[in-house]
């Protein structure tokens, strides 16, 4: 398979991407930043996924080197803990503008590559949040750009289904990376202690449900988030 | 410029008819209505078709032009109501670009 998985230069991205060509797989990347993986199957482009322009210019790349995509994995992100009250207006936006559309744009621009996929089903994965679920104090404008990022999964869904086109989410309990590593432990804490499996998530209890959604394993499953650690 | 531009819009519609049972004829292609109550496409494949014949456009002639944008669609006689039209569409698109024949 050719997979693409944003934000692939730290934490979950990086995780799958090495999990993936561990597997034998090739793997595009992309960080606004340099690649912090070297591999010959794995290609890494480096675009600001908020700039329409760069995220078109990094397909376009593709298409060119490879001329399809099997699986997309929409993983880059950006969160901002703060009350609603006392966050600025530019910090809400910008939160929409990564988390939300520029997934919208690379999954626009995927499709036409997904299309192309010899695979038996192609898929795209979003991933989402327990802030969604469990509506937690002091992250609305993140657990609101993810809330959006499961109703693209639902209504994407069946857009694209007569393209033979998967669309799923897997929805993330705490995870230490560099997303949570300003959240005081006392929180992480407490939130893993909502959870079913209290304990804290590490990339390993990811990376095979990814591998499932967006492998023939679940070709009858899409429009579908499915959370990890028993959030709800 | 028109026949290099009708060229890849034929060579779309070969690469859609590869995966259809019922195949578009292209014998008087430039006439084939693409959208629309005699149109050969519903609403998804027809954007399918246009985002290959964007595709196509960019690698014969470097440039890039939308075919899904409000200009497009809210023109009084589409561009999709005819191979015809979007050939035209597409060459002045081109042309507001910089790409001359």
């Amino acid at each position: 398979m050719i997979l693409m998985i944003t934000g692939t230069r730290t934490g979950i991205g990086k995780a799958l991407a090495e999990h993936f060509l561990e597997v034998g797989h090739d793997v595009v990347g992309c960080s606004r930043r340099p690649s912090t993986i070297d591999h010959p199957r794995y290609r890494h482009h480096e675009a600001d996924l908020a700039d329409l322009g760069q995220t078109k210019r990094m397909f376009r790349s593709v298409r060119q080197e490879y001329g399809k995509l099997d699986a997309l994995v929409n993983n880059a992100g950006t969160s901002s803990m703060n009350h609603f009250l006392t966050t600025p207006d530019e910090v809400s936006r910008k939160i929409f503008d990564i988390n939300f559309f520029a997934v919208l744009n690379c999954c626009r621009e995927a499709v036409k590559l997904l299309r192309k996929s010899t695979e038996q089903t192609s898929a795209i994965l979003n991933v989402s949040t327990v802030a969604v679920p469990w509506a937690i104090e002091g992250q609305l404008a993140y657990s609101a750009s993810k809330s959006a990022v499961e109703q693209l999964v639902r209504v994407m869904s069946k857009e694209l289904s007569t393209f033979g086109i998967r669309v799923n989410g897997i929805g993330l309990p705490p995870v230490h990376t560099m997303l949570t590593r300003t959240v005081p432990r006392p929180k992480i804490d407490t939130l893993i202690a909502r959870q079913a499996i209290s304990r804290q998530c590490t990339t390993a209890d990811i990376v095979g449900p990814v591998e499932f959604l967006i492998g023939r394993q679940s070709e009858f499953i899409t429009g579908e988030t499915l959370f990890l650690g028993g959030v709800h | 410029m028109t026949e290099r531009i009708q060229s890849v819009v034929v060579a779309a519609l070969d690469e859609i008819n590869l995966t259809r049972e019922e195949k578009i004829p292209t014998d008087r292609v430039l006439d084939l209505c693409l959208y629309g109550d005699s149109g050969v496409f519903e609403s998804m494949y027809l954007v399918a078709f246009l985002s290959l014949v964007e595709e196509n456009i960019e690698d014969e002639f470097g440039a890039e032009v939308s075919l899904t944008s409000e200009k497009a669609v809210s023109r009084r006689v589409s561009p999709f109501s005819s191979v015809r039209r979007l050939v035209g569409f597409i060459e002045e698109e081109l042309e507001l670009v910089g790409v001359r024949g």
